[in-house]
């Protein structure tokens, strides 16, 4: 009786292992060339929990969306992988850096995984980058766009951000302000990577053209009441006032400045007025507000409508949010470096550099030597009756650099 | 001087809440002795109520009693469902786990949230009549903050009364000086906690919509937010029963206000730790308490 005791216990643990190892054999032969049909598996990652689960199932919407594309049309287009379908698995960060980290470790030691696309968070794919890196194991960054991911992993070139960087967004935005005449504008930024970075890059900007912020102040993304840093902001009398935020914080920004009576034209360089969740919450007080976005709703070109078409088809929506557009162009961006000749992901990194796909619907897509997006696009608008009125096309040109274009090009 | 009567003005407003999600706290931690983690997500999850209930219905006071009743019956239901099975169940070598069962339900309640609200925010029309008032300069203050300074005043009175003239005021209050006594004389100890959940819902009920209609949003994150402050709130004043959180919200609300005014917003939690720290290491029964902890 008393060695049943002590077998019991080592029996369940013998099959727990058995039950592992088979589950394991399963998943790699899967991943590969398991029934004859190839698979690229690509490790999806997001906030898929947690308060910012939107981000994360936009993220998954564009990435099914590209996958449904590619598959529908037999697979990857050519090289060595070609016919492989598209498929997933999904790494939820829960915007925790800590999390992203420990799911990188995961995903490079799984070799069935070829490249990781996704985070909806700057400080998550910091985290995650050097890791990647280190182990020249493809990341691209789906919807977070510091510069400081690139920066994070610049020796090995591994890593790649879709969407414009920061410096895109905040140069954008500021050269509108300074175009309108604004000379004492004040600063309210959330601090972290986003916030101080892109307020940063917003006061560096200025300063070239030797323009001071008259008050910079800062919040957390936990804060709801921005009165005291609003009156401190009043008393420097400004005569703009830009806000990196979050849709629900720049509303409530909007709000307690119209209470304390700090009525100035608001600008939004971090690319998250135009929704309906800020436009819902600010309600009249969104009017004149300007920002900037990647897709610009109204963009006609064949590839433009195809997208915008197939993702009111696919969700019911009709304007493609940014983590879901910049995860579709991550997906794509992968399946071309296959067609262009990768086997796995130990080449992919060195197609990943070469492609240059003519325009995903978005634009352009290629990247440059540092994995940043060359040609990254941004479209400044304002807002007028409730809708964003686009005005000025932006177009990133390097690291730090931007353009103008018309806005309907 | 508009920036100071701001800070004045911010400090009232975000300590009376902060007492508000602090007297709550107090009340399950001096009932109890458990430290309900879940009381923040409770009172969230029951502002999203009163946000439905007052839609649906098209009446603000529908809303305002849906969200007290809804946060009363979290709390009373996970005490009787969840708390009070597994106090009976605990063994040696468990002490110091007893927020852990509390941890669990501020999960589920905040994953429903999450589920219902997946933007993790939404408008919240004010559930509070009146319009706004020019307070000084240019500053008119919102209608609901006049119902927040009413509600700081009155609350506190009202949970002291419930606890002084009712039975069920002096069962808590019993239940929480000695248990084992209240057991043995006959005092149905179980139902006296779920009353006193039930009490600490409906406060944090009333201070959710509150919160919510102040700033115009509900957010998912609130509960946790909610939790923390009322918490570094009851601990500066003292853990007692309503003076205690009243003037420790209050201590919290002026510590972070003239922080952000007068330094950096940057030093504000660190402001607010470093005193909480220093409260504990040298006052520990907190430096509003003095030494009539029992005092209501």
């Amino acid at each position: 009786m008393k060695r049943w005791r002590l077998a019991a216990p080592a029996l369940v643990l013998a099959l727990a292992l058995v039950a592992g190892a088979c589950g394991n054999d399963k998943k790699d032969t899967a991943a590969s060339t398991g029934g004859g049909a190839k698979t690229v598996t690509i490790a999806l990652g997001g906030p898929f929990s947690g308060a910012d689960k939107a981000t994360g199932d936009n993220i998954r919407a564009g990435a099914e969306l590209a996958a449904a594309e590619i598959n529908d049309a037999g697979g990857i287009a050519g090289g060595p992988m070609q016919g492989a379908r598209i498929a997933f698995e999904e790494f939820d960060d829960a915007d925790t850096p800590a999390n992203g980290a420990a799911n990188m470790r995961t995903i490079i030691d799984d070799k069935a995984l070829v490249a990781f696309v996704g985070s909806g968070l700057s400080d998550v794919s910091t985290a995650m980058a050097p890791l990647a890196s280190r182990e020249a194991f493809p990341f691209l960054s789906a919807y977070a766009s510091s510069e400081k991911i690139l920066e994070a992993a610049k020796d090995a070139k591994s890593v790649f951000v879709v969407p414009p960087t920061f410096p895109a967004y905040a140069f954008s935005v500021t050269d509108e302000l300074l175009k309108a005449g604004h000379t004492k504008p004040a600063i309210l930024h959330a601090t972290g990577t986003y916030g101080d970075g892109i307020a940063g890059l917003v006061v560096d900007r200025l300063k070239e053209k030797s323009v001071t912020p008259v008050a910079n102040e800062s919040f957390t993304f936990a804060d709801t009441d921005f009165r005291v840093q609003l009156a401190k902001i009043k008393d420097a009398t400004p005569d703009s006032l830009v806000v990196v935020g979050l849709a629900t914080i720049d509303a409530l920004v909007l709000t307690q400045a119209d209470e304390l009576g700090l009525r100035v034209p608001f600008f939004d360089p971090g690319g998250i007025t135009n929704n309906d969740t800020f436009i819902n919450a600010a309600g009249a007080l969104a009017e004149g507000v300007v920002g900037n976005t990647p897709t610009r709703d109204g963009r006609n070109t064949p590839a433009a409508t195809s997208l915008r078409d197939r993702y009111k088809a696919a969700t019911g929506q009709s304007v493609i949010p940014d983590p879901a557009v910049f995860a579709y162009e991550g997906v794509r961006a992968v399946a071309a470096a296959f067609a262009a000749g990768a086997s796995g992901r130990g080449d992919l990194v060195e197609y990943l550099h070469q492609i240059s796909i003519e325009d995903t619907g978005v634009g352009p897509l290629k990247f440059g030597e540092d994995g940043s997006r060359i040609g990254g696009r941004l479209y400044v608008f304002r807002i007028t009756g409730g809708k964003p009125v686009f005005f000025q096309g932006y177009e990133q040109t390097g690291p730090k650099a931007v353009r103008e274009i018309p806005v309907d090009d | 001087m508009e920036l100071f009567l701001t800070v004045c003005v911010t400090s009232v407003t975000l300590g009376l809440l902060y007492s508000l999600f602090a007297l709550g706290l107090s009340l399950v931690l001096r009932t109890s002795g458990q430290l309900n983690l879940a009381h923040g997500d409770s009172l969230m999850l029951a502002t999203y109520v009163g946000l439905g209930t007052s839609s649906l219905s098209g009446s603000r006071a529908v809303g305002i009693v849906s969200a007290m009743a809804a946060a009363a019956a979290v709390g009373a239901i996970a005490h009787l469902a969840v708390y009070s099975p597994v106090a009976s169940r605990r063994r040696a070598g468990m002490a110091g786990l007893g927020f852990l069962p509390a941890l669990g339900v501020a999960l589920i309640v905040r994953n429903v949230a999450v589920r219902a609200d997946p933007d993790g925010s939404s408008p919240f029309p004010s559930l509070f009549p009146g319009g706004r008032v020019n307070l000084f300069g240019d500053y008119r203050f919102p209608p609901t903050g006049w119902w927040l300074l009413a509600a700081g005043v009155v609350v506190p009175v009202a949970v002291a009364l419930v606890l002084r003239r009712t039975t069920v005021g002096r069962r808590i209050r019993a239940v929480a000086d000695e248990p084992v006594l209240a057991r043995l004389n006959g005092l149905p100890v179980t139902r006296t906690l779920a009353a006193a959940y039930a009490l600490a819902g409906v406060v944090g009920g009333l201070a959710g919509v509150l919160f919510a209609s102040f700033f115009g949003q509900v957010f998912v994150t609130l509960g946790w937010q909610a939790t923390l402050k009322g918490f570094v709130a009851a601990v500066l004043g003292g853990l007692g029963w309503v003076r205690g959180a009243l003037l420790g919200g209050l201590a919290l609300g002026v510590v972070e206000s003239f922080v952000s005014g007068y330094l950096s917003t940057r030093f504000r939690d660190v402001a607010t730790f470093a005193l909480l720290i220093g409260v504990l290491l040298l006052v520990p029964r907190g430096v509003l308490a003095g030494g009539r902890l029992r005092s209501v």
